[in-house]
């Protein structure tokens, strides 16, 4: 399963390299609990936007790609998700590093 | 884990929370507003603030709260600063109470507005906020209700309440929400951006009742942490007016992408990731446009003419306004507010940075000496179409 977190927005408008997790690459700990957490956060029940674009807000692109092929993509405000996807998106920062630092054919 | 319930009792009905958020008694009128916008059901913040415009209080006086949050992300915090009472022992709420006090004195001597939404409504700053509890936050922003901001990761970003003019570019988006109400996406919503840093910078410059051209035109530039560096001589900053494209230059920020011209315009996509169409990228066009009118316009300050000029544009505007729209609209008030010279200056601003076209120049040919005119050679009669059909 591929994840890839977009950011956009925000007073400053940087835009800074997205993040993105394959859960192969991961160790069996952290990809048990990233496979958890995607499936907790019901990606298909959710709408394609979450919240409105606030002025200045952050905002987020997140990208699910399944082993299926399958892929879901949502626009977010954090503030307008679900508590699970909330978590989903705080587990992808914390284990995620920028693609170019991912090692080849990863 | 698992999703939390929201309950949906809503004891009193909108029809008479509405009415109570136009009551005289503060504390009815403010239980109001509160309730409504927790009904996120109902609407959005946005729209209920925009709906009660009508019926909020005449105009009052100035009344600035500041909460802390404390490092996470409850709105709108603990109180730590009420209006009138002693500065906080933080600094960071001061300079949110005491921006938003310069801001609000300048739209109300500048232009005679009476608050966010000319109606005395309370400004709300929250500070200390955080989206992720480990990760400082780097970026201020308007909820549709109060400003919110960030301390910054402590690295390339200070707190941004450092930065007068990013105070005033956010109360800003209170205003633009109250008038022109501009889509926050594509081109109206680089208008919309535009529009906060224009004010956002003429607050700053009336704060230190700067020239035009002592002004740095810059946005953000004191909350970037030392060690950032520019793309011109001009001190680093999020933005700037006066040469977008040129406010950083850092191996850690990368470039300013700002354009100050159409043939540079951003072609990004709506969604958050593309920062709905590039508002905070193309914005630099008609920031551009308002520097360059200041200097065509020749008055001393920003507020003088030009000021005027785009706020009364502001108030005219339509939400999915467009560049070009918003250029003509320019113009007009110019021309309704001081007349030919003005319109000149400004139609001139917006041309040099492509958005109004630029007249043809109408090249005179020289006189020929007379000669009798060639009799055109009767056209060949058609020898295999058909005649044409009688009309």
């Amino acid at each position: 399963m591929k994840l890839v977190l977009e950011r956009g927005g925000g007073v400053a408008g940087l835009r800074k390299p997205p993040l993105a997790v394959d859960t192969a690459a991961l160790p069996v700990g952290d990809r048990d609990r990233m496979v958890a957490l995607v499936e907790a956060a019901e990606l298909a029940t959710l709408p394609r936007v979450i919240g409105d674009a606030a002025n200045d807000q952050l905002g987020y692109t997140l990208s699910v790609t399944g082993d299926d092929g399958q892929a879901h993509t949502i626009d977010l405000v954090i503030s307008a998700a679900p508590p699970a996807l909330r978590e989903l998106i705080s587990e992808l920062r914390r284990v995620a590093a920028p693609p170019s630092a991912r090692t080849p054919g990863s | 884990m698992g999703h939390r319930k929201t309950c949906r009792c809503y004891i009193i009905p909108p029809h008479m929370l509405n009415h109570m958020a136009g009551h005289a008694d503060a504390q009815v009128r403010d239980a109001a507003r509160t309730t409504l916008l927790a009904n996120r059901e109902l609407h959005t913040q946005r729209e209920i603030y925009a709906t009660l415009g009508g019926t909020a209080l005449a105009a009052g006086p100035l009344r600035r709260t500041v909460y802390d949050a404390r490092n996470a992300d409850g709105l709108p915090g603990a109180r730590v600063r009420s209006e009138g009472s002693a500065p906080s022992h933080d600094a960071t709420a001061n300079e949110a109470y005491e921006g938003a006090g310069v801001t609000h004195a300048f739209y109300e001597k500048v232009f005679h507005r009476h608050s966010i939404d000319d109606q005395g409504m309370r400004i709300d700053s929250t500070v200390h906020f955080r989206e992720e509890p480990d990760v400082g936050f780097d970026n201020a922003f308007w909820n549709g209700r109060q400003m919110v901001y960030g301390d910054g990761d402590g690295e390339l970003f200070g707190p941004f309440t450092r930065s007068l003019d990013v105070i005033a570019h956010e109360l800003t988006h209170g205003v633009t929400q109250f008038e022109a109400a501009l889509v926050y996406r594509k081109q109206s919503g680089a208008l919309n951006e535009s529009f906060s840093d224009v004010f956002g910078s003429m607050v700053k410059q009336w704060h230190l009742n700067q020239t035009i051209d002592q002004a740095d035109w810059l946005i953000g530039q004191e909350l970037l942490l030392a060690g950032v560096t520019s793309g011109s001589s001009a001190p680093a900053a999020l933005r700037s007016l006066k040469a977008p494209g040129t406010a950083y230059a850092d191996d850690r920020l990368g470039n300013d992408p700002q354009p100050a011209h159409m043939s540079n315009f951003a072609h990004l996509s709506d969604t958050r990731a593309g920062d709905n169409g590039g508002v905070h990228i193309n914005s630099g066009i008609p920031n551009h446009a308002f520097y360059l009118a200041c200097k065509h316009l020749a008055a001393p300050h920003a507020w003088d003419k030009a000021g005027p000029i785009w706020y009364a544009t502001l108030r005219a505007l339509h939400p999915r306004a467009t560049f070009l729209q918003a250029a003509k609209a320019t113009v007009m008030q110019a021309d309704h507010l001081y007349g030919a010279d003005a319109v000149k200056a400004v139609r001139t601003a917006w041309q040099e940075v492509g958005v109004l076209p630029v007249p043809e120049v109408v090249h005179v040919m020289p006189i020929l000496p007379r000669t009798p005119p060639t009799p055109p050679t009767p056209p060949s009669p058609p020898s295999e179409s058909p005649p044409a059909p009688p009309a």
